[in-house]
């Protein structure tokens, strides 16, 4: 079958169970080449043109030349447009001609893209004879015996963020040959440093700055991300240095075609509709067996592992070799993960079902068709999952199968949205006190501030910078002030306190006991949800059952059984007021600056039984809650007003709910995070106040004054939630404002409008 | 805002890890403060400024003659030691060229064990023969401003005796003076000079007979030393952090506790020599 007959396919709705809601067609476009620049080291040449790169495109030639010139450039162009080449060429011109002592350090966020950035480069090096240049990864997988050599010769060194803040600043004396001879620094996926990981990984570069100019190396920096609205903003306030923005991509495209497919109403009354998942089974049936190879992205890795298993099946039905299929997530162990890329850009697999883990850009060579299970859940992802198809002359599809929910639903109807509308803004706070004063103390160990060469104290551009030093010398007193300088004079090691991302290293390892291996492994806030005992764990689409969770240890014990349904628990958030720091009233209402406690607990699960999604039994979860601390502002309404906004006891919380939600929406644009580190929950009667409540809280252990922000901005927000409500043109609700009304109920609007004109009095 | 700022400050670093050590010095200072000692400075011994090219630093000096008994043995038996019984156990077969009187016996007080650019080291102890006495010599930082000058000092002994001893600095003193020194950007041969880690030997030598090879079991078992009411090596890092803040800490001990340590070493040379 080819993408157009596919196309021919789907239109009809032969067989399958949808309508064709829209289509948008980007037609093919040519490449414009260039040719390579002069400048360039003649054996690399004579290597790239081995791998039949014999013309550059314009924007990889541009930002070549822009970063040998000594400017930092920041490429942003999407998924498959020859990025890397942009920052290989100048970096691997500069080590074949200096040689020995030149180097350079790529920071990639994940193993799995550094390890496919160390074949491409020594395979580059090695067809150029250059075999006295090294490229080595230094990660949490790089054996201990070899970690010296490497950190004494490597002339590339690859490695992420946390390594680099964990490991290699604090140790800066035992990479003297690196940051002496540092020429360029390379940040790869430069999109997914946002919100609070994004603010910390701002002041790692602070710090990394300041570590290059005592061994004198000033290098050039490249930051290469996929499409955001703000490339050029988000750079400079990562690096603060005058970036040159490249965001015009040159490469060859054939035609996509998006299809917007609307599974069918179940029932006109009920507004269900054929599952996604059961509709993108359908299509598997038609593309199994073909040689359009086809990515199937789900939104979590149950999901995966559910639609992995029909795809199997259906596999099978079709006599289709099960080598062909895979499935691909966050949790399988890194071999397990490298075959699958290679059996994809060989062509030996043909159908993958993925996560979000494979919108990162691993090469696994173009694909013909990318079918998204439900909307991705922002416009930058949903294009980074489409860019996984499309090769250079030929058509590609992308197929959006939207769920129920009210954002899929919106889509159809209004597919403009993807295409027409501004892409998600990256945002990202390095001024923020807390990340900051954390990191100035990792700092001044790795450096005295106030050294000589220097005016008094820098850190990039800290704002405050006396004050935090000042904080960290009298109040706790870990550093020692002498003249102009500060001495670091704690006892522990400081990065380890620090951790860029609240969630990384606390693994579960999964075992399977009947082979005594490891499966996979699973972060421990998800393992209660995912891991509990009874819980059916899925890998490459079998089935395997957790027999025992040693929650202290980290460790399941899973073993392979054969059954009939999937798992999936069922949680509960409680947010409980710990302290009132500050209250300001208002006309309606008093702004409650407060320190909370969140738990979520998984009380119970149920078992649904595959195709049918028929509950075919319940378990009980018996774990301990994952648990953290946090700050919050909390809106509590006055309990006259809130009669009056007909939010009185056991009344329709939908309205409260709506404005919950609108506020979760709109707080990225006033206090630059990432939409996941902000929670709202809203509570009709709060138990603490006695009274319909709004809570905002920072979705990060111990908060980092994101909620702060919002107590002193949230008149601001309240006000934007009023505009964007009454000019949305629904009537009862949609997504887009408040949620459907089905989620939010039919006077949902109207309720809402009133607690927002009311606490705006 | 400066004052909103700092209270932002101390809100959110109310329970973090600095304050439960804190609360530790606190302890431990109250139980020095029961023993007398509140209110003054805590002396440091008495010894000379040195300076050199990278400013002053204080170095105490003490010198022995080689009958000057340690535990069981005078530290002169080092001179006469079986340096082929040494190279098996160094398992160096150049030993022969290792001159003892070329040693540079050396052990440092650092202000933590984990390691890092940030672990400064406040006090180097070297001791060395220079002809019929043993001379023990403790760089000492009055000021983190001392410090480039006191590791100059060390470069300079270390040129004049490259071959190092000490227990266990392999893999740790010798790291710890050399990342200092390159945050100090001064060049010396702290890591590439011979260098005789008494801690390997004395795990070849007794391992079987002693409960473990820690140096002050090794000292008790087999050199007759006991110490009496000296500092454990591990409250040293906060006595000297107390004292460069608020003069309180006891270094006048982590002296003590590091001359010891020095003349331990040499000993043991003897003893494992035999």
């Amino acid at each position: 079958m080819s993408v157009v007959e596919l196309i021919d396919l789907l239109r009809e709705g032969r067989d399958i169970p949808v309508s064709l809601a829209a289509q948008h067609t980007v037609p093919p476009r040519p490449a414009r080449f260039a040719s390579y620049p002069e400048w360039i080291h003649a054996g690399l040449r004579e290597a790239l043109e081995a791998r039949g790169i014999l013309e550059l495109y314009e924007h990889q030639c541009e930002a070549a030349d822009a970063l040998h010139r000594g400017e930092h450039v920041v490429v942003a162009t999407p998924t498959a447009s020859g990025k890397s080449l942009c920052y290989h060429i100048p970096v691997l011109d500069h080590l074949f001609r200096e040689g020995g002592d030149a180097r350079a350090l790529y920071l990639f966020p994940t193993k799995a893209l550094a390890r496919d950035q160390m074949a491409e480069l020594e395979s580059i090096l090695k067809a150029s004879g250059r075999e006295d240049l090294t490229v080595a990864v230094y990660d949490g997988d790089t054996p201990p015996a070899t970690r010296r050599a490497l950190r004494e010769s490597g002339s590339l060194v690859i490695t992420n963020p946390h390594m680099l803040h964990a490991g290699i600043l604090p140790n800066h004396t035992k990479w003297q040959g690196l940051f002496t001879g540092l020429r360029y620094i390379v940040i790869d996926e430069m999109h997914t440093l946002s919100g609070v990981y994004g603010s910390h990984v701002a002041n790692v570069i602070r710090r990394l700055k300041r570590i290059c100019a005592h061994y004198g190396s000033d290098p050039v920096f490249c930051a290469a991300s996929a499409t955001i609205s703000n490339p050029g903003e988000h750079g400079r306030r990562l690096l603060e240095l005058p970036v040159k923005v490249i965001d015009e991509d040159s490469s060859a495209a054939g035609a996509k075609h998006y299809m917007f497919l609307n599974p069918h109403l179940m029932s006109e009354t009920s507004g269900l509709r054929v599952p996604a998942v059961e509709a993108a089974r359908q299509i598997a049936r038609q593309l199994v067996a073909t040689d359009l190879q086809t990515i199937y992205f789900c939104r979590s890795r149950n999901t995966v592992e559910v639609f992995l298993k029909y795809i199997r099946d259906e596999a099978k039905r079709a006599n289709v070799d099960q080598e062909r299929v895979a499935g691909y997530r966050g949790g399988y162990l890194p071999n397990l993960r490298r075959k699958i890329e290679s059996g994809l850009s060989s062509g030996a697999i043909t159908t993958v079902v993925a996560t979000s883990a494979l919108e990162l850009g691993i090469d696994i060579g173009s694909l013909d068709v990318c079918v998204l299970v439900g909307y991705p859940g922002t416009v930058s992802s949903t294009f980074q999952r489409a860019g996984r198809v499309g090769r250079r002359n030929k058509e590609s599809a992308v197929i959006f199968l939207a769920r129920s929910f009210a954002m899929d639903q919106y889509l159809m109807t209004n597919p403009g949205y993807l295409f027409d509308e501004p892409r998600e803004m990256v945002s990202i706070d390095p001024q923020n006190p807390i990340i900051l004063t954390n990191h100035v103390k990792c700092s001044a160990f790795e450096l005295p501030f106030g050294m000589d060469g220097e005016k008094g104290p820098e850190f990039g551009q800290a704002e405050h910078l006396d004050q935090v030093l000042d904080f960290l010398t009298d109040d706790l007193r870990l550093l020692v002030r002498e003249g102009k300088r500060y001495h670091f004079t704690g006892l522990t090691y400081p990065a380890q306190g620090v951790s860029l991302n609240a969630a990384d290293m606390d693994n579960v390892v999964i075992m399977d006991t009947s082979t005594g291996t490891v499966l996979g492994e699973v972060d421990r806030p998800s393992a209660i949800v995912e891991v509990y005992e009874g819980a059916i764990y899925g890998h490459q689409g079998e089935q395997y059952q957790v027999e025992e969770f040693h929650y202290a240890d980290r460790r399941a014990n899973v073993r392979r059984v054969d059954v009939d349904y999937y798992t999936e628990a069922d949680t509960e958030t409680e947010v409980r007021v710990l302290h009132v720091d500050e209250t300001v009233p208002f006309a309606t209402y008093e702004s409650h600056r407060s320190e909370v406690h969140v738990s979520t607990l998984a009380r119970a699960f149920k078992k649904i039984r595959f195709y049918t999604r028929e509950n075919v039994g319940i378990g009980e979860i018996n774990l301990p809650p994952e648990e953290f601390e946090t700050e919050a502002c909390i809106l509590a309404l006055e309990e006259s007003f809130a009669v009056e906004a007909g939010l009185h006891r056991g009344a329709d919380a939908g309205g409260l709910r709506g404005v919950g939600e609108l506020i979760q929406g709109l707080v990225p644009l006033f206090v630059r995070v990432d939409p996941a580190d902000v929670k709202v929950s809203t509570e009709l009667c709060h138990p603490h106040f006695d009274r319909p409540t709004i809570t905002i809280y920072d979705q990060i252990p111990n908060g980092v004054g994101l909620s702060e922000k919002i107590f002193s901005c949230h008149r601001e927000i309240l006000q934007a939630a009023l505009g964007l409500t009454r000019k949305c043109a629904c009537t009862t609700g949609c997504p887009s404002c408040i949620g459907p009304s089905r989620d939010q109920g039919r006077r949902g609007k109207g309720l809402a409008l009133a607690v927002l004109t009311g606490l705006l009095r | 805002m400066k004052r909103a700022f700092g209270e932002r400050l101390r809100r959110a670093f109310r329970d973090s890890d600095e304050g439960a050590s804190e609360s530790l010095r606190d302890a431990l200072r109250r139980r020095e403060q029961r023993l007398g000692q509140s209110g003054e400075r805590v002396e440091i011994p008495a010894g000379r400024v040195v300076e050199n090219e990278r400013g002053s630093c204080f170095v105490r000096e003490l010198r022995y003659p080689l009958e000057t008994i340690h535990g069981d043995l005078p530290l002169g038996a080092a001179c006469n030691v079986d340096s082929t019984r040494l190279a098996v156990l160094a398992k160096l077969p150049e030993m022969g060229e290792f001159d003892l009187s070329k040693c540079l016996f050396l052990d440092t007080e650092t202000t933590g064990l984990s390691g890092g650019v940030g672990t400064i080291v406040f006090m180097v102890g070297l001791g060395f023969f220079d002809g019929e006495e043993f001379v023990l010599e403790q760089a000492f930082l009055r000021s983190y401003g001392d410090e480039p000058s006191a590791l100059i000092h060390t470069a300079r002994r270390l040129k004049q005796y490259p071959n190092l001893v000490t227990f266990v600095g392999k893999c740790f003193d010798r790291h710890r003076i050399a990342a200092r020194m390159a945050v100090h950007k001064i060049r010396s041969r702290v890591l590439t000079s011979h260098h005789l880690d008494l801690y390997y030997m004395a795990q070849r030598a007794w391992k079987s007979e002693l409960p473990d090879v820690k140096l002050q079991t090794v000292e008790r078992h087999k050199l007759g030393v006991h110490r009496e009411d000296d500092m454990p090596g591990s409250e040293a890092p906060i006595a000297f952090l107390d004292w460069i803040r608020d003069g309180s800490g006891r270094v006048d001990r982590v002296f003590e506790h590091n001359r010891l340590d020095v003349l331990t070493l040499v000993t043991l040379l003897a003893a494992l020599g035999r």
